[in-house]
């Protein structure tokens, strides 16, 4: 029980056991970890609300439906998984809105550029996953474990993207 | 043979506990902070690497360990080069900025 409680896992039993719910993820469910898949949906549903007509005449809407599905779940559940864990190793999960130090340094300590960069990055990561058919779950876990050519051209794109952004940005801190 | 086939209310259940225990490990394993996908991209601490890669590989050798005996069935996505590569560009530069 004190292996729950602690606050981290070491990288190799982290990998190990996210190795392990892959494989029972293909053996229960016929199918693998992925999350991105769902976004679609949940926009399907929202613009379902507003403009059902559109969300039917809609060819990629047709293929994935806008239905709550084992992935639908799965994405639910990863947040209060995350929660259990982090409330596992501590009195209270603090959702203070503090600003993390490395974003600090950087960016300083305005709550609004903040929000404006991280929104704009959702966008791109959200467009960037349809746009390659998968994220760092669906394709760099699960399509990496299955040697598929598409997910490790995606890994080593995403990889080399993040660095050149990276160094661009935090070069001075 | 072949995968289990569990389908209505109990799949989508089964869908939710695997989510529980994805974010659940995730968390352990540190790599939903912010601090660690920055500095995966800056290359400054390794620590999503080395989940990624321990995930990677455990899985590579469990899943095809199960479809030898012909438990599983394999999801490989098509190839689409330009797609895949412009994708990963995009997703990688949203990643660093939004930081999860």
């Amino acid at each position: 029980m004190n292996w729950l409680k602690r606050e981290e896992w070491p990288w190799w039993q982290a990998g190990l056991l996210l190795g392990l719910l892959n494989m029972a993820a293909f053996y229960t469910a016929d199918y693998y970890l992925s999350v991105s898949t769902t976004f679609s949906r949940a926009a399907a549903m929202l613009v379902g609300l507003v403009a059902p007509e559109h969300v039917a005449a809609n060819a990629y809407w047709q293929k994935v439906k806008p239905i709550v599905d084992w992935q639908f779940m799965l994405v639910l559940g990863i947040p209060i998984g995350a929660y259990l864990a982090a409330r596992l190793s501590q009195k209270a999960v603090a959702f203070s809105g503090s600003l993390p130090e490395m974003w600090v340094n950087r960016f300083g300590t305005s709550q609004g550029r903040r929000w404006t960069l991280g929104i704009l990055g959702g966008i791109l990561v959200g467009f960037g996953a349809r746009l390659a058919d998968g994220c760092t779950s669906g394709h760099a876990l699960s399509g990496g474990l299955q040697l598929a050519v598409s997910s490790w051209i995606f890994l080593a794109a995403m990889m080399v993207s993040g660095t050149i952004m990276a160094f661009l940005i935090f070069r001075r801190v | 043979m072949g995968p289990l086939e569990i389908t209505g209310t109990a799949r989508l259940f089964l869908g939710l506990v695997t989510g529980i225990l994805f974010g659940f490990i995730l968390q352990k394993g540190q790599v939903t902070k912010y601090q660690k996908i920055v500095s995966f991209f800056r290359w400054s601490d390794l620590t999503v690497q080395k989940v990624m890669f321990a995930g990677i590989l455990s899985g590579m050798v469990g899943v095809y360990a199960l479809h030898e005996f012909g438990l599983v069935n394999l999801h490989i996505k098509p190839t689409l080069l330009v797609a895949n590569i412009a994708g990963g560009l995009i997703f990688g530069a949203g990643m660093l900025l939004l930081g999860f």
